[in-house]
């Protein structure tokens, strides 16, 4: 389960995010969307514990800067950033280490050959290109089998394959109890994918959405109905 | 700690390994090799033939060095800078696992490779110029490897990690600390001042109670005094001191809250040393001064096709604080006054007939320093929307070179015209100084667009620049024999009017020329 609770972040004068709480329950999905400047990456970054913030942040319970919070959290960033002279196995190894998980080499090369990366194993990070910058970072969040799994943006740089594959992979974590959180604008990548939608415009959650009470609604359809009426409003 | 070893092992010996298959890299070992042997000799002769190879003078200069580069070193941690982070720690280290306090001491221990070569110099000079015995420099490693490298990973957790202070406290601390450092200095200079500009009074000084009892710094000052000189009752007094707050620090860093706050901070930096990184690679510049203010401007939008280059260019110099002008500028009006001084008060020392000459030469030296300096319209080739413009590319070139041509003669006419004028130097030959010093900035202008044309990156940013230097300087050089016909078979003016003009044709030819690297951007990859 991932918690949030009156998160609040200030950029100086800035208020960037305004008392935004919300909860992703185990085992299921939640989507992050709003149109850009709304906030998404800074709630995202606070939930990593890169930024400073007010309110709080569990994971399954813990408090989020925990280490054992952290021990069962899986993030992606928006920008995938390798290690320039680590090659891919090393980061992988890397994250075997600092998470001090029990992964077999042909896990590994499971992973590797799912996101086909099998052949790139020895290339330095700095001779990656960005797509496959984000299939690694994208396997050494799945190498720690976390509990709960945050992407930023996953699917942006990914060829169809590693699209296909990541959204494949996603439900597979759902399945296993995994809590997913993912923020996007890429709303036709997520169609399929989500359980929990949040919307948020100006630093602020301005509605939220289960799969389960508005059944097979369109999310396009959702996300352009609170988003017009707030600008709708915003103009009257 | 386990992981983060492993990761700056692998980064070391992939490092490494990469470099060594570089020709490049054998390059530069052999010119470190060869300046570290001409150094060698050259300041060992330097300290014999002054008498200075004596373990005071040594304990005097690395007492220096630490009481004038520590407390900037403690400002940086104050400031939550210094530390080397980049922005895959902020990616792979800050979400995992790890206690923040530790990947404190990672992004430490990246600069531990550099301080360790500094140490082994320092230890190599002390036995072999200043006959210090093995057994005090190794008790000299012992001091900067264990109790220094505790005091400063301590120092590192309980101002970098702090967050128990105010933001705002951190930062009048990290000036509090430049502060102490600019008094030492000014200390240090009244001491000179009464006592005499000698190396005894500054060896006087730096070995003086006083400064052995500054809390920390001087501390450490006596505690390196002891191990290399022997014992006295100040620096046996300063040493415990010093013992004393190494553990003290240690036990506060150990005992300190530090949840991993300064993750924001780190990440800024991160992202401001990622940029500088990459415009490094780029143009061979770094830039922190990344969030400067610009000014709003109205502008009324003229042009088409490339002259919308110019246009763009010129609202940009609008919005910038100091407009068209830069260093290069501020640099011309002092290097102008300072010669109207020198010529006022006779202290320059040149002929009237030949003062022309010396603004001639002092233009051509300014031009070699400011030469090498990357100018906005490199960033134009950065641009791909400049290569789409539907024009000839020698519009573009010109359109985008323009402005610089404008700057060169602001500051060609700063330099020359108000110190020509008080030096009574004819008119004429000063309009003429201008235009070939404006017409030979436009040379090397155009000699790096030709060497971007025709090399890209093949050699890198320094091979490019020295390319660069070398067409640049080839093409000046050839207005020497032109300047010479003019002055031996009509005269001064001549010479000066026939200058100008080859200059002037010869930055055209290498416009032309250059113009090629406009028309694909794959000649900048």
């Amino acid at each position: 389960m991932l918690e949030v609770q009156n998160l609040t972040k200030r950029y100086n004068k800035t208020l960037a995010v305004d008392n935004v709480s919300f909860t992703v329950n185990t085992g299921r999905i939640g989507i992050l969307l709003g149109p850009n400047g709304a906030g998404k990456s800074t709630v995202i970054k606070s939930i990593a514990g890169l930024l400073k913030y007010e309110g709080g942040v569990g994971i399954d319970g813990l408090p989020a800067r925990t280490t054992e919070a952290k021990k069962i959290f899986g993030y992606v960033p928006e920008l995938p950033a390798l290690f320039p002279n680590l090659t891919v196995a090393e980061h992988l190894e890397y994250i075997r280490r600092a998470y001090d998980v029990s992964v077999s080499d042909e896990e590994v090369e499971k992973l590797l050959e799912r996101f086909e990366m099998e052949d790139k194993k020895e290339k330095l990070g700095s001779e990656l290109s960005k797509g496959m910058m984000q299939k690694v970072s994208i396997c050494c969040a799945l190498l720690i089998h976390p509990r709960v799994m945050m992407l930023d943006e996953p699917m942006v740089g990914l060829d169809p394959r590693a699209i296909k594959e990541l959204k494949e992979v996603i439900l597979e974590l759902k399945e296993q109890g995994t809590t997913v959180l993912i923020s996007t604008h890429m709303l036709e990548m997520v169609q399929e994918l989500w359980d929990d939608v949040f919307v948020m415009e100006k630093g602020h959650i301005i509605a939220v959405y289960h799969r389960e009470e508005v059944s097979d609604q369109n999310l396009d359809e959702l996300f352009f109905a609170v988003t017009e009426k707030e600008k709708g409003e915003a103009h009257a | 700690m386990r992981s983060m070893t492993y990761l700056w092992k692998r980064t070391a010996v992939n490092l490494l390994k990469k470099n060594i298959k570089r020709p490049v890299f054998w390059v530069y070992a052999v010119l470190i090799v060869v300046y570290g042997a001409a150094m060698y000799l050259t300041f060992g002769e330097l300290i014999r033939e002054n008498h200075l190879e004596s373990p005071e003078f040594f304990a005097a200069a690395v007492s220096a060095f630490l009481l004038y580069l520590t407390p900037a070193g403690y400002s940086s941690y104050a400031r939550r800078k210094g530390l080397l982070f980049r922005n895959c720690d902020v990616h792979f280290v800050f979400p995992s696992p790890a206690s923040p306090k530790l990947c404190l001491l990672y992004g430490q221990i990246k600069t531990l490779a550099v301080s360790c070569l500094m140490e082994l110099v320092i230890v190599f000079v002390g036995i072999v110029w200043f006959h210090i015995p093995l057994l005090n420099m190794l008790l000299y490693v012992l001091l900067v490897s264990v109790v220094s490298t505790v005091m400063d990973s301590s120092l590192v957790i309980c101002l970098y990690g702090n967050e128990r202070l105010k933001e705002e406290t951190l930062n009048k601390l990290a000036y509090l600390l430049y502060g102490i450092t600019a008094l030492l200095l000014l200390l240090g200079f009244l001491y000179l001042r009464t006592k005499g500009f000698h190396v005894a009074t500054v060896m006087e000084y730096l070995s003086s109670p006083g400064i052995q009892m500054i809390p920390l710094i001087g501390w450490e000052i006596a505690a390196l005094r002891l191990v290399l000189l022997g014992p006295d009752a100040v620096n046996v007094a300063g040493t415990f001191l010093y013992l004393l707050a190494a553990g003290g620090l240690f036990l506060a860093a150990v005992k300190l809250k530090c949840t991993g706050r300064y993750y924001e901070d780190a990440m800024k930096f991160a992202d401001d040393y990622e940029q500088a990184l990459a415009q490094k690679k780029k143009d061979g510049t770094t830039n922190f001064w990344k969030n400067r203010k610009l000014r709003k401007v109205q502008v009324n939008w003229k042009g088409t096709g490339a002259s919308a280059i110019f246009h763009r260019q010129w609202l940009e110099y609008k919005k910038e604080r100091f407009f068209l002008f830069s260093t290069a500028t501020l640099v011309s009006v002092i290097v102008g006054v300072v010669f109207i001084y020198l010529d006022r008060t006779g202290q320059l020392g040149v002929p009237q007939e030949f003062k022309i000459y010396a603004l001639l030469g002092l233009t051509a030296y300014l031009m070699l320093i400011f030469g090498s300096l990357p100018t906005k319209w490199t960033k134009e080739l950065e641009n791909p929307y400049v290569f789409l413009i539907p024009d000839r590319a020698v519009k573009k070139i010109w359109y985008a070179t323009c402005l610089e041509h404008v700057k060169s003669l602001i500051n060609m006419i700063l330099l020359v015209v108000p110190a020509g004028i008080f030096m009574g130097i004819r008119p004429v030959l000063l309009i003429f100084l201008v235009w070939m010093g404006t017409a030979a900035g436009a040379v090397r202008i155009y000699s790096d667009t030709i060497t971007r044309a025709i090399l890209g990156s093949m050699l890198g940013n320094t091979g490019r620049s020295l390319l660069q230097m070398l067409i640049a300087w080839t093409f000046i050089g050839f207005a020497v024999p032109f300047f010479l016909i003019g002055l031996f078979l009509v005269g001064e003016t001549a010479a000066f009017l026939l200058a100008s003009l080859y200059l002037t044709v010869a930055a055209f030819v290498l416009m032309f020329g250059g113009s090629h690297a406009f028309t694909r951007m794959e000649l900048q990859e």
